[in-house]
């Protein structure tokens, strides 16, 4: 009999395992994924088809600490003609009529901000361009996350760029 | 990187997707075989050691069939072991181009040290031949075979797990520093384990089913290789799931995927079976089923590199996208480039341009009205005198006005598209072409169209569309 101990004990390890990787994954899913929005709006059609630029939409990113998601109003200036007949422009619409603000899913889940000083408008009145940290974003569909927003990765940029180091430029 | 960065083209989808199965191909040659070498080497050197110690020559002797095992020919070295590995470096230089993967220099360094490794490793099991098996010169060979060995696989694997990480591309330049990171190393210690079991599991099929092997064994031979076959199979099996949940673990961000998980979990999974084989190999009184076994392993090291792959891609999926898009711009330039040169022959043909006007543009233009697309009597002065102009816009539209789609392309034989465009140019300027393009006349007809007949029409249309709206609005 002690000849087939070691096969329950292997199934518990394995099985052990299995489940383990199981529950990685479903940590990505419910935190890490890029998040599924009210609306499949791509950046993929708006930056790299039409050409806007970021601050057409992302309004207050050279003047406040936050970029700023555009309101319904922004994007009815131009879906009140273009593609009207396609489902997402009339759930959009429905919006607008409604007059009811959209609720995006942030897609930087990781928020530095709980408990780290971070502005966009120093980094892009430094001439930082958007891509840096937020990746080639003409070629998402679904934007995603590309940084980690850990510290090591903004102190590297901070030495490399001879921005301050100093704890208390992001710890206050 | 710059060699690659001069010379070759960026890659199409398509050229793209083969490149991805001959990286899976290489790596499932490569991987597998070094990691037997690894850990038959590790093992021939301990029994040398052992040899040495307790003067027991069963020990020399299994070491020898070892080291046997894992490099049986020059040949099989070259072709498994070092062959891949400038596959592998061209294949990521094509996959990496035009970015700025500091890595990509360690690549290289890490394939020769690998090849020097098994170079030495090949002269070890020369020396066995010889008299003096148990010299310190013989164990040193082995030795610094497989430390060369251990550092070339280490800075290879390294540096592949650094293309999973492209936020590190541009910011860490040490190579120390981008090697010490810690999903760098539970990378290496994930494929170490997947080498201790899968040199266990080379060692039960080729030296108890390998036909023809099996009976050359004394009984003590048989009884040492198999518990230590079993052994160390064991020992890797217990090790990889433990290091691939912190692999994947410290995985950045951008380099995750659903899927990947899945892949990992079914390795799991697949080594549970494994396990079964060899714990029957352990306990059992006959080594059986060695062939499946040894596949198994070689499954569990497949999903490895199909779970790097995924990795891979998700890293670099807008960089492979730029790439792609460069590539289709390339191509769409040729070919525009090849039409002209055809071009100068073809006629337009205006009753020809009328038929395809209301065949294909009518869907979406009418001359006075607004449509999906602008009312053309508006938009078509511009064009008025530029033929070529014209053509090449209807050939690859490019976005113009932002209150519209962009157009499709039609996709038309150049003569249909340059039939059109005189049937057009010819709506707005009747006779242009008999007058030969007088330059005053085209100017004179646009300010015509701006100020006169057009003038009136464009009006109405906005206050149409103004109308619309406000409805819209209302409702
Ligand atoms: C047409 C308007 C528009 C333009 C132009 C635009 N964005 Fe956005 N952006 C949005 C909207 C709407 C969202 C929220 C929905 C989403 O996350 O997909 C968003 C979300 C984002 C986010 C994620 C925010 C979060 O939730 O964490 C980033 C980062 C971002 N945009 C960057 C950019 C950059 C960089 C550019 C310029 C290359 C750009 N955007 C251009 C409309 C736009
Ligand atoms: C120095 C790096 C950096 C640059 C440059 C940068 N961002 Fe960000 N961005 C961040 C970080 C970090 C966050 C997450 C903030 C948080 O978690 O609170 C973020 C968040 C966002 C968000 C989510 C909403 C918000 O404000 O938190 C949007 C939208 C965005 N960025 C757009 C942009 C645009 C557009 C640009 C270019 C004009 C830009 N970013 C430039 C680092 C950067
Ligand atoms: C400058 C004008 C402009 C603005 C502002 C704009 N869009 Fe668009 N949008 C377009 C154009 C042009 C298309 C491409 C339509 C097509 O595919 O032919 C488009 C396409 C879309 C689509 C895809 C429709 C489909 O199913 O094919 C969605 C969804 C969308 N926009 C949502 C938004 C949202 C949400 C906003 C506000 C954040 C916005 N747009 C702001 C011009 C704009
Ligand atoms: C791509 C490079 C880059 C990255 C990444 C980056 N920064 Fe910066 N940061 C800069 C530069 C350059 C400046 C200096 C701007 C100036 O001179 O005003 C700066 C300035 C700052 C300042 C203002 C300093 C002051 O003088 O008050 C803060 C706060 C800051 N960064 C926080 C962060 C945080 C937090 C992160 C990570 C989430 C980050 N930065 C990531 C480049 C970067
Ligand atoms: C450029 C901005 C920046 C500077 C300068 C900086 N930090 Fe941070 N720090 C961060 C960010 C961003 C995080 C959040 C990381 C996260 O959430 O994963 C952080 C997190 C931390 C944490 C929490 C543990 C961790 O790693 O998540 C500690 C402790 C810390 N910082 C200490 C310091 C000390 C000490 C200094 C001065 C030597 C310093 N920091 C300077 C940006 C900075
Ligand atoms: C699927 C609808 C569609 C079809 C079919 C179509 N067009 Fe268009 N066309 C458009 C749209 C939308 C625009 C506006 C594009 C813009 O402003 O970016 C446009 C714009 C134009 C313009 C104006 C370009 C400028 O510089 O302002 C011309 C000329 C034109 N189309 C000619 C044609 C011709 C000729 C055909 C037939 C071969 C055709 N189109 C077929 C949708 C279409």
């Amino acid at each position: 009999m002690k000849k087939y101990l070691g096969i329950p004990v292997g199934l518990a390890f394995f099985g052990f395992f299995v489940l383990a990787y199981l529950a990685l994954a479903s940590d990505w899913h419910r935190h890490k994924r890029a998040p599924d929005q009210p609306i499949d709006f791509s950046h993929k059609i708006h930056v790299g088809m039409v050409g806007l630029e970021c601050l057409f939409c992302h309004e207050t990113a050279d003047k406040s600490t936050f970029a700023g998601i555009p309101t319904v109003e922004k994007c009815m200036s131009c879906h009140k003609n273009v593609a009207t007949n396609r489902p997402e422009i009339q759930k959009l619409a429905a919006y607008w009529n409604a007059q009811t603000p959209m609720e995006w899913n942030r897609v930087h889940r990781i928020r530095v901000r709980n408990h780290v000083y971070f502005s966009h408008k120093r980094h892009v009145k430094a001439n930082i361009d958007c891509a840096a940290c937020h990746g080639e974003v003409e070629y998402m569909d679904k934007i995603r996350q590309i940084s980690s927003l850990e510290m090591g990765w903004c102190v590297q940029c901070h030495r490399q760029k001879e921005a301050p180091t100093d704890c208390l430029t992001c710890h206050r | 990187m710059e060699i690659f960065n001069q010379y070759v083209l960026p890659p199409t989808r398509e050229h793209l997707e083969l490149l991805r199965y001959l990286m899976v191909l290489g790596y499932l040659v490569l991987l597998p075989y070094v990691g037997i070498v690894i850990g038959s080497a590790l093992l021939s050197f301990f029994l040398c050691v052992g040899e040495r110690d307790t003067s027991n020559p069963l020990y020399s002797r299994v070491a020898k069939e070892l080291i046997d095992m894992a490099m049986p020919s020059r040949v099989a070295v070259l072709v498994f072991g070092i062959l891949p590995l400038p596959v592998i470096w061209i294949i990521h230089g094509q996959w990496l181009i035009h970015s700025i993967a500091n890595t990509m220099h360690l690549l290289p360094l890490g394939a020769v040290l690998v090849a020097a490794g098994l170079v030495v490793l090949m002269a070890y099991r020369h020396s066995l031949d010889g008299e003096g098996q148990n010299s310190i010169t013989v164990i040193g060979t082995c030795g610094i075979g497989l430390a060369i060995l251990l550092l070339g696989s280490f800075v290879l694997l390294g540096s592949v797990t650094r293309f999973f990480d492209p936020e590190r591309w541009i910011t860490t330049h040490h190579a120390v520093r981008l090697l010490t990171s810690w999903n760098v190393i539970w990378r290496y210690l994930y494929f170490l384990a997947g080498a201790l079991s899968i040199t266990g599991g080379a060692i039960i099929f080729f030296f108890f089913t390998w036909p023809g092997r099996a009976k050359r064994l004394s009984e003590e031979e048989a009884r040492l290789t198999k518990y230590l076959g079993a052994g160390i199979a064991i020992a890797g099996m217990v090790l990889f799931p433990v290091f691939g949940f912190f692999y994947l673990f410290t995985l950045p961000i951008v380099a995750l995927s659903g899927q990947l998980y899945w892949v990992g979990a079914l390795g799991v999974g697949v080594l549970f079976i494994a396990f079964l084989y060899v714990y029957r190999v352990l306990v059992g009184p006959k080594v059986r089923f060695g062939a499946p076994t040894f596949v198994l392993f070689v499954f569990v090291f497949l999903l490895m590199i199909v779970g790097d792959q995924l990795v891979l891609v998700n890293a670099t999926e807008e960089h492979i996208a730029a790439l792609v898009t460069e590539a289709e711009e390339r191509e769409a330039e040729i070919q525009l480039e090849r039409e002209a040169m055809r071009s100068a022959a073809i006629k337009p043909d205006i009753v020809r341009g009328q038929e395809v006007f209301n065949s294909v543009c009518s869907t979406c233009h009418r001359m006075e009205e607004r449509l999906v697309g602008p009312p053309l009597g508006s938009v078509l002065p511009k064009y008025a005198g530029n033929m070529d102009g014209l053509v090449s816009f209807i050939q690859k539209p490019s976005k113009v006005n932002p209150d519209y789609p962009p157009m499709p392309a039609p996709g038309l034989p150049l003569v249909d598209i340059k039939s059109v465009a005189a049937y057009l140019l010819n709506q707005i300027t009747p006779d242009s072409k008999n007058a030969q393009g007088g330059a005053p006349e085209p100017v004179d007809l646009e300010r015509a169209t701006d100020e006169g007949e057009a003038g009136p029409t464009q009006g109405e249309l906005v206050e149409e569309e103004r109308e619309d709206t406000d409805q819209r609005e209302g409702e």
